[in-house]
Formats: C-alpha cells, sequence, structure tokens
C-alpha cells in the first residue's frame, strides 16, 4: 500500500499499489499493441506475396455482378460503392419490416399467454417454446424449402384472396395503379399527422383547464383516415388496379416479393416474436396486481387504468430487453447469405470473393453493424434516462 | 368466515353498505358464509379475526375487487352486479386504503393524489392539485408533494395513501389492515 | 350496525357452474363472450387442422422406402430420414468407424446427466471429465491403440455440432470470466480495452466472426501455418460466446452485495484470492440460469457454420436433399432436425428453471435462518 512507506520504513516498488497499477497495464497494452503488429505485419506478408491490393480502391471499381432485388436503379456495371450500398438497403428494408410485425406478433402472444382463457394461454405457450427453441437458420431453410416444394409454378398458382397469387416464385400481388391522387394522399397524411399532434395538446390543456375530457383517440383516428381519403376524393377517386397477370411463365404487372425476401422475413419474424412474447408476458407480469387494484378502487375506467398506470409502468420493463431483441433481429438478417436473399453481408461476401480483399469486407461488415447497434444503445440510454423510475 | 352477531345500533335510516345473506367460495372453499351486515353513515366499524379468516375478502368485495357468488350487497343505494357502469359509480364512492398502500411508483406524490380527482371527477388540474395540496397538509407532510413513492418511508407512503383516497371525497372509507406493512 | 346472523343447518354449496368441471370450464374457456367465442373458434381450427396433419404425418405416411416411392406416397416420407439416418447424424466420418462418434456422444451425454446436480461438483468431477475429454477425443481422432486416425476436417453431423457447442462454452467461460473481471476492474487501460472487446463481438452477428474465420484468419497467419477449417470455426465461436458470458458475469459481480467484498478485504485477502474464494464462488451460482441461456443460443448457433461450409447437422440434411432421390422431402428432413434442436434445447432450459427455483428456496432459507 502507498501509505505502507511511512510505517514499514522499506516497501519493495512492486509492492506499492500505484506501481503495480501501471505496471499491468503497460504490460498489458504491450502484449496488445505487440499482438496487433504481429498480426496486421503477416496480414501484409501474406497479401504482398498473393498481390491482394490493400485499402478501400475498390469501392469505385465496377462490380460486375448482378443482384436480385434492389431499392435503388443497380446494375452490373455499377461500382462496388453502389452494390455495398444496395445491400445496406436491403437489410434494413428487411429489418425494417421485420422490427414492426415481429413486435406486434410477439406482443399479441405475449398478451395471450396471460390469457384468462386456457385455451389461448396454452397455445401461446407452445408457440414460444417451439419457435425459441429451433435455430433461426434451420427455420430460413423450412420456410425457404417450403416456398419451392409446396407452392405451385406460375401456371397453378395459389389465390388465396382477389389480386393475391402464391407461387414457387414469390407472392404476385395487385397495387393502385399510379396515379397523381396517392401522392396527394402521402401528402394530406403527413399534414394529418401534424394536426392530430396539434388537437392532442390542445386537448391536454383544455382538461387540464375544465377538467373536460376529449376523445382524441377516436378524433385522432377520423382524421388521420379521413383528411387522405378526402384527398383521394378530391384528386379523382381514381380505382384503377395494377392486378398482376400471367403471361408466359410468369406474373407481369403488379407487385412482387421474392420468395427469399418472404422466408426471411417470415423466419426471423417467427423467432424474434417468441422472444419478444416473453418480454412482454414478463413486463406485465412485472406489475403487482395491487396496482391495478388500487387504480380501480379510485374507480378509474379500465382504459385509463391501462393508460395511466400499468402501460406507463410495463414500458419500463419492456423497452430495454424489446430493443435488444430487435437488434438481434437486424443481426440475425444477416442470415439471408444463407438462403440467397442479397443483404449487406451477401453482397459484401461477394465482394470479398471477386477481390480477395477479405480484410476489408470483413471490417466493412463489422462498421455497418456496429454502426447500427451503437446507434441502438445510444437512443437505449436515453431513453433509461428519460423513464427512469426515482427509487432511494 | 362466519359472521360473528355484533352489537345493535341504535343508528336509523337507510344503511349506506348492505350486506345480506352474501357467500363466497373460492373453489371448493367456503371463505364468506352467510354475511349479513348493515352499515349506516357515520359508523365505524372494526372487523376482527384470524388471518385467513376472510376480513379482507370481505372488504374487497364491497367495492368489487371480489366477486361474492351469492346473497345481495348494496352499496350507497346501488346493488353490486355484473354491471359494470354501476361498479365503476360504487368505486368513486368508496375509498379504501391498501395492506401495501399500492402506491404509483412512477407518479410523483402530487400526481398520486391528482389521478383520481382528474380522470374520474373530472376536476380542472389546478383545482386537483389545490385539492392534493390540502388533503397533504392534513396528513402533514404537503414538502414531499414533488418526490417519488420510492425516496419516502413508509409511514409517509401510509399517509399519502390515505390522502390519495382522501381526494376523491368518499363516502365510505375501506383500511385493509394498512398499518401492518410499517 | 344491524344484527349479522349464522345459518345453520345443511351446507350450502356453491353454484355448480363454479366448481369441478363445469366450474373450470367456465372459468378457463368461456368467462365472457369473446372469450367463448375465441374458444370455439380455437376448437373448431384445431378440429379442422390437427387430423389433417395425424393423416399427412402418421396415416398416409411411408416410413422405410426408396425415393421413387415416396414420391408415389400421398402422406409423409419419413424415408428420407430412415434411409439416410447414418449420413444425417454422422457425416463424412469414416462408414464403418461410425461407432466412434456415437460412443463419445454417448459419453458426453451420461457426463453431462450426471453433473447435473451441483452437490456432485467436486474436484474428483472434474477428473473425470478430464479422462472423459481424452477419451472423447481418442474416440473422435484415432490414431492411438489400435484406433485408425480421422482427420478433423470429416468429422460432421450431430457430433460436430455437439463438439462446437460443447468446447465453445467450456472454453469461452474462463475467457468470459476474465472480460468480466477486466470489466469491473479499477486499471482504466485494462478496462476500457475489455469494454471495446465486448461491445464490438456484441455488436456484430456471428456470422461476420465465422467469414473473418473463414477468409480473413488464414492472412493472420505466418506463412506456411495453416490451421484447420474446424478449428478456426471453433475459435470464432469460442471468442463470440466469450463476450455474451462477460456480459452475465458481470451482472453476477454487481448483484453481489458489496459487503462481501469489504469483508473479504478487511480479512487481509488480495484481490486473486477474494475473487477465487469468495466472490466469483458466488457470483457464478447465482449466474447459472442466465449462462445455460447463453449455452442454449450458443448450440443453435453452430448451425451458422453451414455458412462456411462446414458439414453440421444441418447442412448433412441439406446435402441429403440435394440428392435427386431426396429433393421435395424437406419439411420431413427438417421437422427431424428440429426435433433434435428442440428436444436439447428444451432439457436445457428446464434445468435452467430447475436451478433457478432451488437458488430462490436457497435465497429463502438464507434469509430465514
Amino acid at each position: 500500500m502507498a501509505s505502507g512507506n511511512r510505517n514499514s520504513g522499506k516497501t519493495y516498488f512492486w509492492n506499492d499499489q500505484k506501481t503495480r497499477a501501471i505496471l499491468y497495464q503497460v504490460f498489458t497494452a504491450a502484449f496488445v499493441a505487440f499482438l496487433g503488429y504481429y498480426l496486421i505485419s503477416n496480414v501484409q506478408e501474406n497479401m504482398a506475396k498473393q498481390s491482394i491490393a490493400s485499402g478501400f480502391g475498390f469501392i469505385d471499381k465496377e462490380a460486375a455482378f448482378e443482384i436480385g432485388e434492389s431499392l435503388i436503379d443497380y446494375s452490373a456495371a455499377d461500382s462496388y460503392g453502389r452494390a455495398l450500398l444496395v445491400g445496406v438497403l436491403n437489410t434494413l428494408k428487411v429489418s425494417l419490416v421485420g422490427m414492426i410485425l415481429t413486435t406486434m406478433l410477439g406482443t399479441i402472444v405475449g398478451v395471450c399467454t396471460l390469457s384468462s382463457n386456457w385455451l389461448i394461454a396454452r397455445l401461446g405457450r407452445i408457440y414460444v417454446e417451439i419457435f425459441q427453441n429451433i435455430p433461426v437458420l434451420l427455420q430460413l431453410f423450412f420456410f425457404y424449402a417450403l416456398f419451392y416444394e409446396m407452392f405451385p409454378g406460375p401456371r397453378q398458382a395459389l389465390n388465396p384472396l382477389t389480386g393475391v397469387y402464391i407461387t414457387n416464385r414469390g407472392v404476385d400481388f395487385a397495387v393502385p395503379a399510379s396515379h397523381p391522387a396517392w401522392g396527394h394522399m402521402g401528402i394530406t397524411f403527413l399534414a394529418a399527422c401534424v394536426f392530430v399532434y396539434f388537437i392532442n395538446r390542445w386537448a391536454t390543456k383544455r382538461q387540464e383547464n375544465t377538467g373536460q375530457q376529449f376523445p382524441t383517440f377516436w378524433v385522432g383516428v377520423a382524421v388521420l383516415a379521413g383528411l387522405p381519403a378526402l384527398a383521394w376524393l378530391f384528386s379523382g377517386a381514381p380505382v384503377q388496379m395494377d392486378i398482376p397477370e400471367l403471361k408466359g411463365f410468369n406474373f407481369q404487372g403488379g407487385r412482387n416479393i421474392s420468395p427469399e425476401f418472404t422466408a426471411l422475413l417470415v423466419g426471423l419474424v417467427l423467432y424474434t416474436a417468441s422472444f419478444i412474447a416473453q418480454i412482454v408476458r414478463a413486463g406485465i407480469q412485472s406489475i403487482s396486481h395491487g396496482q391495478t387494484e388500487a387504480a380501480m378502487s379510485i374507480g378509474l375506467k379500465p382504459r385509463f387504468v391501462l393508460k395511466i398506470v400499468i402501460f406507463p409502468q410495463a414500458l419500463r420493463v419492456i423497452v430495454p430487453p424489446l430493443t435488444s431483441q430487435l437488434l438481434n433481429l437486424t443481426k440475425n438478417s444477416s442470415l439471408a447469405v444463407a438462403i440467397g436473399y442479397p443483404d449487406f453481408v451477401q453482397v459484401a461476401g461477394t465482394t470479398i470473393n471477386q477481390t480477395g480483399q477479405a480484410v476489408e469486407g470483413v471490417a466493412l461488415m463489422m462498421l455497418v453493424y456496429l454502426t447500427f447497434s451503437l446507434t441502438t444503445s445510444a437512443f437505449m440510454n436515453w431513453y433509461n434516462k428519460k423513464i427512469a423510475i426515482i427509487e432511494r | 368466515m362466519n359472521s360473528e352477531p355484533a352489537r345493535n345500533n341504535s343508528a336509523t335510516g337507510q344503511p349506506i353498505i348492505e350486506i345480506i345473506k352474501m357467500h363466497k367460495w373460492f373453489d371448493d372453499f367456503h371463505v364468506l358464509k352467510d354475511i349479513n351486515l348493515a352499515v349506516h353513515p357515520q359508523e365505524r366499524i372494526v372487523v376482527c379475526g384470524p388471518s385467513g379468516s376472510g376480513k379482507s375478502t370481505m372488504i374487497r368485495c364491497i367495492n368489487r375487487l371480489e366477486e361474492h357468488q351469492r346473497g345481495q350487497i348494496i352499496v350507497n343505494g346501488i346493488e353490486l352486479t355484473t354491471d359494470l357502469k354501476n361498479i365503476e359509480k360504487v368505486r368513486t364512492e368508496v375509498g379504501m386504503v391498501f395492506q401495501h398502500f399500492n402506491l404509483f411508483p412512477h407518479l410523483t406524490i402530487l400526481e398520486n393524489l391528482t389521478v383520481g380527482p382528474i380522470w374520474v371527477r373530472k376536476t380542472p388540474k389546478k383545482e386537483a392539485e389545490e385539492l392534493a395540496m390540502h388533503y397533504l397538509e392534513i396528513v402533514k407532510i404537503p414538502e414531499q408533494a414533488l418526490k417519488y413513492p420510492g425516496q419516502i418511508s413508509g409511514g409517509q407512503q401510509q399517509r399519502v395513501a390515505i390522502a390519495r383516497s382522501l381526494c376523491m371525497k368518499p363516502k365510505i372509507m375501506l383500511f385493509d389492515e394498512p398499518t401492518s406493512a410499517l | 350496525m344491524s344484527t349479522t346472523t349464522r345459518s345453520h343447518g345443511e351446507e350450502i354449496r356453491p353454484p355448480v357452474t363454479d366448481v369441478g368441471i363445469l366450474g373450470w370450464l367456465k372459468h378457463h374457456l368461456f368467462n365472457g363472450f369473446f372469450n367463448s367465442i375465441a374458444t370455439i373458434l380455437i376448437l373448431g381450427l384445431l378440429l379442422k387442422f390437427v387430423p389433417q396433419f395425424i393423416q399427412w404425418a402418421f396415416i398416409d405416411s411411408v416410413w422405410f422406402t426408396s425415393g421413387e416411392e415416396c414420391h408415389a406416397a400421398s402422406g409423409a416420407c419419413w424415408s428420407v430420414v430412415t434411409q439416410n439416418i447414418r449420413f444425417n447424424i454422422f457425416g463424412y466420418y469414416p462408414y464403418e468407424h461410425q461407432w466412434r462418434p456415437l460412443a463419445a456422444m454417448i459419453i458426453l451425454v451420461c457426463m453431462l446427466i450426471y453433473s447435473r446436480d451441483w452437490n456432485r461438483w467436486s474436484k474428483k468431477l472434474g477428473y473425470l471429465w478430464l479422462a472423459a475429454l481424452f477419451v472423447m477425443g481418442l474416440l473422435m481422432k484415432g490414431g492411438l491403440f489400435g484406433l485408425v486416425s480421422v482427420e478433423s476436417t470429416k468429422w460432421s453431423g450431430l457430433p460436430l455440432t455437439l463438439l462446437l457447442s460443447f468446447f465453445g462454452i467450456l472454453a469461452s467461460y474462463p475467457l468470459g470470466v476474465v472480460l468480466a473481471l477486466g470489466r469491473q476492474s479499477k486499471l482504466p487501460i485494462i478496462k476500457s480495452l475489455c469494454v471495446v472487446y465486448i461491445e464490438m463481438i456484441r455488436g456484430v452477428p456471428l456470422i461476420t466472426m465465422l467469414f473473418m474465420s473463414s477468409v480473413m484468419f488464414p492472412l493472420f497467419l505466418p506463412e506456411g501455418v495453416t490451421v484447420d477449417k474446424v478449428l478456426r470455426a471453433q475459435a470464432a465461436i469460442i471468442l463470440f460466446t466469450a463476450a455474451y458470458i462477460a456480459e452475465v458475469v458481470r451482472g453476477g459481480l454487481q448483484a453481489m452485495d458489496k459487503g462481501q467484498y469489504e469483508a473479504a478485504e478487511s480479512l487481509g485477502l488480495n484481490y486473486y484470492q477474494m475473487m477465487r474464494l469468495i466472490i466469483l464462488p458466488q457470483a457464478l451460482k447465482i449466474v447459472i440460469p442466465p449462462t445455460v441461456g447463453i449455452l442454449i443460443s450458443a448450440f443453435k448457433d453452430t448451425s451458422l457454420v453451414v455458412i462456411i461450409a462446414l458439414y453440421d447437422i444441418l447442412n448433412t440434411t441439406k446435402s441429403i436433399l440435394s440428392e435427386p432421390e431426396w429433393t421435395g422431402f424437406s419439411t420431413e428432413a427438417y421437422i427431424f432436425i428440429a426435433v433434435i434442436y428442440y428436444f436439447c434445447c428444451f432439457s436445457m432450459s428446464q434445468y435452467s428453471r430447475r436451478i433457478e427455483k432451488e437458488l430462490e428456496y436457497k435465497q429463502r432459507d438464507n434469509k430465514i435462518s
């Protein structure tokens, strides 16, 4: 100990707490630095021998491979950079759609497992048990195989709803034919959102001042649905649909969702929802029954019991693990590579194969996913700070 | 629990709580057997008995946190049935202080007190807060108004729980062993 | 207050609709309008689909036929499982020596079952494990006592899955504990190195680590040194799992009462002694349930080695399905390995639930005494 100097007269320097701390750290740092240096020099040597270029110069070169589906215009003549961008967008697409669907499904199943109806609760639990205990990759393969083996070719397409065709080439469905009215509806919808926000503020103010309540929720729904409907009516009320039609060997028109995307989405959503169901269930269970009883005993209506007492408390418990599950979904979307959906990992993998620049490729992969993760944890920290229940 | 014969009070007029031949079972277990009780305004009644005898259950039947299976319960002239509107009406007139207080941990003391007046009685926020401060002064902890339940002591929590019930200006107050958790 | 009377005479029964089977049905299936409708709807759906499934899976199914006969059958073709069972489970391991991985797996399972009760955990059990590991390694690799040597590139199927997950967790555990201690350390450089490592690994999918092991790792090695693919994948899984273990262990360290640290220090124990004798034994015990959770996900995650072309049980199944004779029966084949995975994961999670209960009892007992 540092104070030992005074008492015992003689202290070996290696017994001094501060010296030791510094020594340990210097050793560790030196070890890590040496390891890093050794690995990097090996990499440089190997790359020189195999005459692989280094650096990110390949980004601007022509990619020379096709990508099955893309949100932006892309052809083989475009650069690697654009190809990677296509991959990032595809990852984001499947992740965002997946997050929304899985949160909805997980919440429903979680509430079901707590249902007073024995049958519903049991089915909910069976769902959770099964989907949680089977690897997500196996589920992806299963759903992908289902497409190819169970669903017929375009000529015998399944037609569950009018305008929707399921074949082994994906799902084809009708979309409204292009018309300026759809754009107008989008704009009015945004305007309606702003309007509802102000209605909400006004209603809160009014309640504070007069005590009168305003049916904000129903008025909000009416405005959000009504204003775009009016815009549609005044823009000429187009009803023309772009319906997929069988031409030759495949469907033309409408919109097509590829089997890869569908299988990936279904697999990820079903798998992650089983975890979210448990989180939701635990969150609701964490609120003691006494809270509900106390709220009911002051005469609150059931929906206010939920709004004022249950939800705010349950969300505190649910949101942190929920976010990490949604992040898991994003990370698991990298399994797309196994069934051929062109997500970022697949595009980066192809890039590595073509250029041989493994270090840069893997570094890019890590960078992209780290960005997702760090953004999420920044949000989490902010949220946790905002809502932490103050306790002694 | 069997209701014990009690003293007959000279109180007159309509009873505010009336329990007539009420039975309650938990599965096969007969908790409350043929309870008859009438309570008049201004009366204070203490129910005693060994633990597990059904005191809490009986109290909780009065604001229908528990359902009774036979007999009648009439509170403030309203019979408790499956009619949800009636149950809400009864609950606004019946205040209850729980064994563990059940304060809302995510709301400040002041908000705990104003939830009822604002959302049930539709009082303007300012009035509700004045009312809440009034009762906090009566229970002598006005300086704690902006703290959260987790930050105050058990005794203070109990007073907040009582004040929360009083803010609804109830005609009937039920206390379910509120001192046992101290 | 008025009178209350006590009724004598015959015992009053609760309403018949509140007890017995009727009561159960009323409270659990038909409580309220919506629940009744939901019950009827679900029962209807079950009645429609369950018989269909049974018809497909058991009545119309074929079990021990060739692929051609399967295509003619209207039900499930379980032959795809039964006819290929040995390749499915053991993969490319030499056919006549397949008893060896089987024996190794049986030893592993027996050891795991024996060790499930922590009252049996002792030094002796540790030595027994070492001996068992040696025997299992010998059985797999051969080359001694007249056993023919089998290259690790031939290891595939279920033994590979078990190997990757078992050694993955075994080796990552100590590494994870060290990382957790490092993250809790007061030394800034050590702490930040550990934090960076843990957060970086947890921020990327396992697949990037596997890619790293398959395409980047060879570049790291000096010329002439090669490490085979299975080992590289194993290393990636270990490095990946360690970060998750570290976070779980950190949770245990944080849950420890501060008084334990102070008491240990006041006894004059140094850091190493304090951790080894006082803190870790308690902290690691309370994190057994979440650790089993990590074990389960590590087990499921080993299936990702398919992507770097290792033949674990999922990939052997895929290669069976790619044979012309058996294409089109993926549902049956995947259901079979799903059952295997389910069985393993389910028993692990039951184990963790049991431990959790035991820990709860212990805590309660401690509080009472």
